[in-house]
């Protein structure tokens, strides 16, 4: 049989090895990395300093003092509000404090972290604030994802957003390995302060806080650690110890009394801190892995538990626990929240951030019939500090002052608002 | 995919010139595809059905399938194919062109999930595009039905998009990552005419 070839045989035969060349497979991949920009310690401690009201866009942890608010601005600083009407709350200044994620107030002095170090600030006048001291190295450098290693002698101030599109063989998974030098994702509240004896006051911190003040004390917890530093001199405070928490996974701490309480990922440790500055385990409770804010009194701790990117688990919920052994807490019984984050307690309320459904009010004089009273819907709540009537609460778009004086009809009274 | 737009074009053309000489002479035709792609280091299957006209050495039709090829997708195209010679033996020129629909199975939906959290990184798929060029011999019987198998070069294209959390230090940070696959595959084909 013979065949002829044609003009289109020898056509097709040029384009198939025309296009035939390579069964590499490629992609082209668009996404976003982060470059860091790093500043040196001197130039980080002289921007800390104060200056005019910003708006708030990222906020952080909540500390109250008096009629002041003060609600950090990660890494950025701290905002001081003052809500002496909550109806018409004032942001008064922005005390600038590159790398501040966590914040107590003892007297008119603002403590902080500055990344690795703690600051003291002298804020008896919010506008024209005083850098009082830096104790330098006592917090871990930052845990970052994904393999980057930062430039530890150095501090990260501020990250630059890349958009980039890259082309690449589909196979090439050497390619996000390579990159040490950016953050890339790869395929790879109740009241804190205790009545202390001397004439400086402590402020109130939320319970989402990992700073605690205690008397003349004040407790951090990183997250395998625990801190203690003598406040006695507010103006100077000076670093005692560090107690290792071996547990890990710590995200709060809440002073009771003499007790501390820490909530982890994993569970809640009860510290006895009597001796202030020796803080000595006394007991803990064991929960599913999942964020575990924590709150007390004298008979009960309140831990919620909420799942989310962070902490992962899959579990929602309000436990109340016995502490009247604090060496074996007891769960007493759990109640099923949408998301519940920060949660502070008056009297025989239970106020609650229960994520997307808002800020919810019970009656706890039964712990184990815990009867909601108001529920106020329609803000993202996270955490909340109650005193006296006033619920001060950190929401996804706002710092909400709710009256709470007659529960039943609670309502917001003022915000101030975030802008993103 | 602009070459590969001016050489389906050009074999139409020629097809049509070629077809205008003879007197016309048509069936129909329904065919079985099943093909071994095999590409960067990996290989695997894709089965396609095409019904088609044929007249005077040139057909023309529309099928679908399943492509298994890294990520399972279902090309519709349109089919041409040029027979050269006489007889039941034949070589013959075809390609194939259309859109490629993403269909992942559940593994390749959820293979940007983070198992250790709860994190939803709503993997997206989108369609691309299909094309396949190549040569081929018939085994067919007088009626024009049987077996044939061919050689050839194919692409297929899609796209996936999903977010990733970003965790600065203090905060994540959500973006969306767009992954653009072109995946190129030599295709070995046996089908089957009814």
């Amino acid at each position: 049989m013979q065949y002829k070839i044609n003009i289109q045989i020898v056509f097709f035969f040029l384009a198939l090895a025309l296009i035939a060349g390579c069964t590499k497979d490629t992609i082209t991949e668009s996404y976003t990395y982060f470059k860091p920009v790093y500043k040196t310690k001197a130039q980080v401690k002289a921007e800390a300093k104060s200056g005019p009201a910003i708006s708030v866009s990222n906020p952080g942890k909540l500390f109250i003092k008096g009629t002041y608010a003060f609600l950090s601005e990660l890494d950025k600083g701290v905002h001081i509000i003052d809500f002496s009407n909550p109806a018409t709350p004032r942001n008064i200044a922005f005390v600038n404090i590159p790398g501040c994620v966590d914040l107590a107030v003892r007297g008119n002095y603002l403590y902080a972290d500055c990344y690795t170090d703690l600051v003291t600030i002298d804020i008896t006048d919010p506008q024209n604030v005083v850098v009082k001291q830096f104790i330098e190295g006592v917090f871990p450098h930052r845990l970052y994802s994904n393999g980057f290693y930062a430039d530890t002698s150095k501090i990260i101030t501020s990250w630059v957003r890349v958009d980039t599109v890259v082309k690449r063989r589909m196979d090439d998974l050497s390619f996000f390995i390579n990159r040490r030098d950016i953050l890339v994702f790869a395929n790879a509240g109740t009241l804190s302060s205790q009545s202390n004896k001397s004439s400086v006051t402590n402020g109130i911190g939320g319970s989402m806080a990992r700073f605690a003040l205690m008397g003349e004390r004040l407790y951090t917890v990183s997250w395998n650690d625990l801190k203690v530093f003598n406040t006695s001199n507010a103006a100077l405070p000076t670093y005692i110890k560090t107690v290792l928490l071996t547990q890990g996974n710590i995200e709060t701490i809440f002073p009771y009394k003499d007790k501390l309480f820490l909530g982890s990922q994993t569970g809640m440790f009860i510290y006895n801190a009597s001796n202030p500055d020796n803080p000595v385990k006394l007991g803990q409770f064991n929960h599913a892995r999942v964020c575990d804010p924590v709150i007390a009194d004298d008979a009960h701790a309140f831990v919620t538990l909420r799942s989310n990117s962070t902490c992962a688990g899959f579990v929602n919920q309000l436990d109340v626990l016995d502490i009247n052994t604090l060496t074996a807490p007891l769960l007493i019984k759990s109640y099923p929240m949408k998301n519940p984050a920060g949660l502070s307690k008056d009297d025989n309320l239970l106020l609650i951030c229960d994520g997307t459904d808002g800020l919810k009010i019970f009656d706890a004089t039964n712990v184990n019939n815990l009867v909601q009273i108001k529920q106020i819907s329609g803000i993202e709540t996270y955490d909340v500090i109650a005193i006296n009537g006033l619920a001060i609460t950190v929401a996804k778009d706002g710092l909400y002052f709710i009256n709470y004086s007659n529960p039943a009809n609670a309502s917001v009274i003022g915000k101030v608002s975030i802008l993103k | 995919m602009k070459r590969i737009g001016l050489i389906i074009l050009s074999l139409s053309i020629a097809f049509s010139l070629s077809a205008q000489k003879t007197k016309p002479k048509g069936m129909f035709s329904f065919t079985a595809e099943s093909a071994l792609l095999n590409g960067d280091n990996h290989v695997n299957a894709q089965i396609l059905l095409i019904g088609g006209y044929e007249i005077n050495g040139f057909s023309a039709g529309v099928g679908s399938g399943f492509d298994y090829y890294k990520y399972r997708t279902v090309p519709v195209v349109i089919d041409l194919k040029k027979y050269f010679g006489k007889g039941n033996r034949q070589f013959f020129a075809y390609a194939n062109g259309g859109v490629d629909i993403a269909w992942p199975t559940e593994k390749q939906k959820n293979q940007r999930r983070n198992v250790w959290w709860n994190f939803n990184s709503n993997n997206q798929f989108k369609n691309g595009y299909y094309s396949d060029l190549g040569l081929g011999y018939t085994l067919f019987n007088s009626k024009r039905r049987g077996f044939y198998t061919a050689l050839g070069y194919s692409i297929k294209t899609l796209t996936e998009t999903y977010n990733e959390e970003i965790w600065t230090g203090t905060t994540s940070v959500i973006s969306k990552r767009t992954l653009e696959y072109k995946l190129n595959r030599i295709v070995l084909k046996v089908g089957y005419r009814f």
